[in-house]
């Protein structure tokens, strides 16, 4: 059994869902193979990571639903259908989670009063709105040092092009967060400056939680 | 052996072994009228188009990394995978051509395989890391996700999601609502009528030529790159449009102000027209342009 083969046999073998033959030659796999049970202890610590999650500050379903659709749907739409290693698929769902709860968090911590049902795309943009406050920032930050921990667990299964298309674009992004940031502290409460924060901050959430679910190149 | 005759024995091997290396494949399946057909390739290209006929033929060839085709489900969802053989890390090129029950949901998933679709009339999902995604004739819900890739579409349905990282989006017809986001990718919208959605990129250009129409909001957003907006003279719409350190020129309503007295951006807010649809145009950096056509 190849290490590839291990390596997109690990998240099924980590939920018992393996045959008895194919799961005993896995274990053979890894009892020999550092590699393969590096890649399985990686997997299993952004389990627990995600596991951690402080899911008990989600929002009741009634209260915005377009938040969580609008975060979440991509990465669980992409699981069901994905063709990729299963483990991969699992990640991008991990991201997303994080991402969401994240999202969530900042929101909650933010709000200081009940607003109406609104579209997903408003919510979003309100959403983002919260994480440009004081009080949202550290969730964003959260959130994002999470999604650069799963991309760094799956790194070698992308290629180098595409790891510098993705690097690229979060440089960018990084510095555009840190020039509208600088402009804000000249401009305190400039709401134009607000919301382009928000965007930015949720344009390279967005494209992290992407690159953790790309399906694997190598 | 003279070495005009080693050098054409070479010279024939090396054309010759391409054509060993690959294995033609064909495969016929029932699938009904609204089923679905997963596609999986990782290089190469897949090209997908709808028929009336109620079933899906494959055909094409297989790259030499490639165990088989491997084609499983049922009349309600068939599934296509190109298998590579144990091992295989990165491969030549597998091409494959399927035809598809018109109406049908269609998701294809590759890595730089180029996508085409066409004639196509149901769901279509379609992601690909750096390949180039084209999409021809009208789906009936259209979702294209690449990375380096470019997306075109030659006419966009009502419903459209169309996001890149650093591929060109271009849309020759918009049909209705439309998202479409790259980070330094252009976006262009070259005709059709765009009723409300979201364009947005960070450093990329956005050109928006289409029409405006319906009563949904259109908010176009980018942070460094330009947005230019094409209009007809005669267009009713609600105009909002801001730059916090670019410039803002129109060709339509009055100048644009100073946004205040301390920042360097300009706004320009009016009612086009008999009014219409609320058009949100926002930059941090660049510059935005209204213009007539």
């Amino acid at each position: 059994m190849s290490c590839e083969h291990v390596r997109s046999r690990l998240d099924d073998h980590l939920d018992g869902k393996l045959g008895s033959r194919e799961s005993e030659e896995v274990r053979r796999h890894l009892a020999e193979c550092s590699g393969c049970r590096a890649e399985l202890a990686a997997l299993e610590e952004l389990r627990r990571r995600v596991e951690g999650l402080p899911v008990a500050l989600a929002p009741s379903r009634d209260l915005w639903p377009g938040i969580a659709a609008r975060l979440a749907r991509p990465a669980a739409a992409s699981a069901a259908r994905s063709p990729w290693p299963a483990w991969s698929r699992w990640l991008g769902a991990a991201a997303a989670a994080v991402v969401c709860a994240a999202v969530i968090t900042g929101y909650l911590l933010s709000r200081t009063e009940s607003k109406p049902v609104q579209t997903a795309t408003q919510a979003g943009r309100d959403v983002g709105a919260a994480f440009a406050s004081a009080s949202g920032e550290p969730h964003y930050r959260q959130a994002r040092e999470q999604l650069l921990a799963a991309l760094a667990v799956r790194r070698d299964s992308l290629s180098p092009q595409t790891l510098a298309v993705v690097s690229d674009s979060l440089r960018l992004l990084d510095d555009t967060i840190v020039r509208i940031s600088g402009a804000l502290e000249k401009h305190p409460g400039d709401s134009h400056l607000d919301r382009l924060l928000a965007s930015a901050y949720r344009q390279e959430l967005e494209l992290l939680q992407r690159a953790t679910r790309l399906p694997r190149e190598s | 052996m003279s070495k005009t005759l080693l050098a054409l024995i070479t010279a024939t091997a090396a054309l010759v072994v391409p054509a060993w290396a690959q294995s033609p494949v064909h495969e016929t399946r029932s699938l009904a009228p609204d089923g679905t057909v997963a596609i999986e390739n990782l290089d190469g290209s897949v090209q997908v188009t709808g028929w009336s006929q109620g079933e899906v033929e494959v055909t094409g060839t297989l790259s030499k990394e490639a165990e088989r085709l491997e084609v499983t489900g049922d009349v309600h969802r068939l599934k296509i995978r190109v298998v590579l053989k144990p091992g295989t890390r990165m491969t030549t090129d597998s091409d494959l051509e399927v035809h598809v029950p018109a109406a049908c949901r269609v998701e294809v998933e590759c890595v730089s395989a180029s996508i085409a679709v066409a004639e196509l009339r149901g769901q279509v999902e379609l992601e690909s890391v750096s390949g180039d995604v084209s999409v021809t004739g009208t789906p009936g819900e259209l979702e294209v996700e690449a990375v380096s890739g470019t997306i075109t579409v030659e006419a966009a349905p009502n419903k459209a999601s169309l996001e890149s990282v650093s591929g060109d989006i271009e849309v020759a017809r918009a049909g209705g609502s439309l998202e479409a986001s790259s980070v330094s990718g252009a976006v262009r919208i070259l005709g059709g009528t765009l009723e409300g959605g979201e364009v947005s990129t960070t450093s990329g250009e956005i050109r928006l030529e289409a029409d405006l129409g319906g009563r949904d909001s259109l908010s176009v957003e980018s942070m460094s790159g330009g947005v230019v907006l094409v209009v007809p003279a005669g267009v009713n719409a609600e105009f909002e449009l801001s730059t916090f350190s670019g410039s803002i020129s129109s060709q339509l309503g009055p100048k644009p102000e100073r946004s205040s007295d301390f920042a360097p951006g300009e706004e320009l807010s009016f009612s086009a027209g008999s009014g219409g649809p609320h058009v949100d145009v926002s930059s941090f950096s660049g510059s935005v342009q209204l213009l007539t056509r």
